[in-house]
């Protein structure tokens, strides 16, 4: 099993390679694009992203030196036809500068870059929402190599659709950053935060009506507020527990490391780390937490002691017995569950592969 | 006004009740079924509706179950409408429900997809059903917080692009439904040579796979995840936004989805799509 890490600065990509990612992604805004279409607006990030394209052909050299692999996002969930001919010119530039492939979300643009740059690899995003075998052979029947899966699937779904997606290779979430919404059917910008900032954490209150526009019973309200309050609380941990960390600074967040012997299992290629506008301390500490579990799991751990060894590395159990935390709450941590041992809290320093 | 199809979506399977008495389902019946005569006064009162839209766009919990469905297709047969089922983004087990469902519908019937895997599914499984691509295939900025359409630019809308045209030819899918976004223009509705339909009188802004208030009967750590049993808790409520939108529009949250309500201009466009036949249906429904 890959470990994906994502990158948005050239002097990050040896650092991740060295910690044990295998594979990393990028974005890059070419100052052609800015002068043609007057924006920044290439793959869902205004920041985060490679300096220009000099920067994406030194990133390739540099992660084919570290022997990884270099893809990159092209993963709006759509693209207006004006943009197309620059969305083609780009990934032909990052093929001849030896990219290993391109993250699309936009099955339009697939389309198009199938028929346009037949020899550039294509990963369809998670933004596309594909969530169910049918859409693996729909993928496949366009030419794409692997389909990176959306968040919120649970464990038998990603088994079920690994096992159908014969030579097309599976991606899936397993650390940070949350969207609320499903990624590919949300139509709404991330405001300034004195705008409202994302929708889904936008603070504008809403008031609770019956169907025909009524009010609400007391004790439903009481209820309702209850509900309400344990959805904050898992909206807190949706955006990385405040973006907190622990004092060795491995992140908070959405978290799936509990479920990777599930996932290797099931035939996962790959597991995903989000976040490329984090900074480069939070990707490294993310990094160094998968691979440690990924290598016990190599190494033929159990799936108890994997899950064991995963929640002692931030030595806060009662995040993950929350379970607000978990990418794949069916196998969230509980220590009687397993058995009342204590987690491992052995040190991640140095590699372990 | 050239010829125009009329529908109205029930996703509450209860709904269909209130059917029951009609012999024919006029625009001012769908207004009253509603509960907004403002929602098709675009429209002359004893126009009559065509279509059934029935089930959920937006949740695979909402999918009809059998008998909802063998109900929907009596109701429908009795009012001269075509039924459209309507899916959403859907999980092996759903495509599979929506296969069955597929092969039990009249031969007329249209399913509204929105989700590649399950029009390929159906297309391949089905190949006489007739599909409609629905508002999630057809992707758009429409937040309604935002203040101009300079918001809207550098994301312009791809269902009208070569590439798009040709995964609905190889789908076989001549028709798409479409929202209509804040400070929309007419050439929302420029996709030649394709039958386009509108939703009124609101539009969809997000939806998730989490629900909150899908969560409200379980235990807290089971809350906010995908593969949970529902109790439908959304058909009973829905949110109202207070003063959600700085500009105006108001919007809604109804189960995992957000929704606004046309203003007057996104009504405007509407009315002119229609009255110049640049749109051929208009499906009407609540929040």
């Amino acid at each position: 099993m890959k470990i994906t890490a994502p990158i948005s600065r050239l002097d990050e990509i040896e650092m991740l390679t060295a910690a044990g990612a295998d594979e990393l992604y990028c974005g890059v805004v070419p100052k052609e694009w800015i002068a043609q279409f007057n924006t920044g607006a290439v793959n869902r990030r205004y920041f985060g992203n490679l300096g220009g394209l000099e920067d994406l052909q030194q990133a390739a050299a540099i992660a084919h030196r570290s022997a990884a692999k270099l893809f990159l996002v092209l993963n709006a969930q759509h693209y207006g036809a004006d943009y197309q001919p620059a969305l083609v010119e780009l990934a032909s530039r990052f093929r001849d500068f030896g990219g290993d492939a391109v993250i699309v979300a936009d099955a339009a643009l697939i389309v198009e870059l199938r028929e346009r740059v037949p020899d550039m690899a294509i990963h369809v995003s998670s933004v596309a929402a594909c969530r169910n075998s049918a859409g693996v052979g729909f993928y496949r029947d366009l030419g794409v190599r692997r389909v990176i899966l959306p968040r919120d699937v649970t464990l038998d779904e990603i088994g079920a659709i690994a096992q159908a997606a014969g030579d097309v290779e599976v991606e899936v979430f397993v650390l940070n950053d949350g969207c609320v919404f499903e990624e590919g059917a949300c139509h709404s910008i991330h405001l300034p935060a004195k705008q409202g900032g994302p929708i889904c954490i936008d603070s504008r209150p809403f008031i609770y009506r019956d169907a025909k526009g009524g009010m609400i019973s007391e004790r439903t309200a009481r209820k309702l507020r209850e509900n309400d309050a344990d959805y904050k609380r898992w909206l807190w941990y949706r955006f990385g527990c405040g973006f907190s960390t622990t004092p060795e600074s491995y992140p908070f967040g959405p978290c799936g490391l509990c479920a990777i012997s599930r996932l290797q299992d099931a035939g996962v290629t790959s597991v995903k780390i989000a976040g490329r506008e984090g900074a480069s301390g939070r990707k490294l500490k993310s990094v160094e937490m998968v691979r440690a579990v990924v290598d016990r799991v190599h190494g033929g751990s159990t799936q108890k002691e994997v899950a064991e060894f995963a929640v002692g590395i931030r030595k806060t159990e009662e995040h993950c017995r929350a379970g607000f935390m978990c990418y794949y709450p069916e196998v969230r941590w509980q220590a009687e569950r397993a058995g009342g041992s204590r987690a491992d809290e052995r040190s991640l320093s140095g590699r372990e592969r | 006004m050239p010829s125009l199809e009329i529908g109205m979506a029930v996703v509450d399977p209860r709904r269909l009740t209130a059917l029951d008495a009609l012999s024919l389902l006029r625009v001012s019946d769908i207004a009253v079924l509603l509960g907004d005569d403002a929602a098709t006064a675009m429209l002359p009162g004893d126009a009559a509706a065509s279509h059934l839209y029935f089930g959920s766009e937006f949740c695979e919990h909402l999918f009809p179950e059998r008998e909802a469905l063998q109900r929907a297709v009596e109701v429908s047969e009795k009012l001269g409408l075509t039924l459209v089922i309507a899916t959403p983004v859907a999980n092996d087990a759903l495509v599979a429900r929506i296969g069955e469902a597929a092969a039990s519908l009249p031969e007329n019937a249209e399913i509204l997809v929105n989700d590649w895997g399950v029009a390929s599914f159906l297309r391949a499984a089905h190949p006489q059903r007739r599909l409609v691509a629905g508002r999630q295939l057809a992707k758009m900025i429409k937040d309604p917080r935002v203040s101009s359409a300079a918001w809207m630019k550098p994301y312009s809308n791809s269902y009208s692009t070569p590439g798009h045209r040709r995964l609905l030819e190889r789908l076989g899918i001549g028709r798409i439904e479409l929202d209509v976004p804040p400070f929309a223009t007419p050439g929302l509705f420029s996709a030649a040579d394709l039958a386009l339909s509108v939703w009124a009188p609101y539009a969809y802004v997000a939806k998730g796979r989490i629900c909150k208030i899908g969560s409200l009967r379980q235990e807290r750590p089971e809350k906010f995840a995908p593969g949970r049993a529902c109790h439908h808790e959304c058909l009973g409520m829905y949110e109202l936004g207070v003063n959600a939108s700085p500009s105006g529009i108001a919007s809604y949250a109804r189960g995992n989805s957000l929704f606004y309500r046309h203003d007057e201009a996104m009504t405007e466009i509407v009315r002119d799509a229609l009255d110049t036949g640049r749109v051929t249906r208009v499906v009407f429904s609540a929040v």
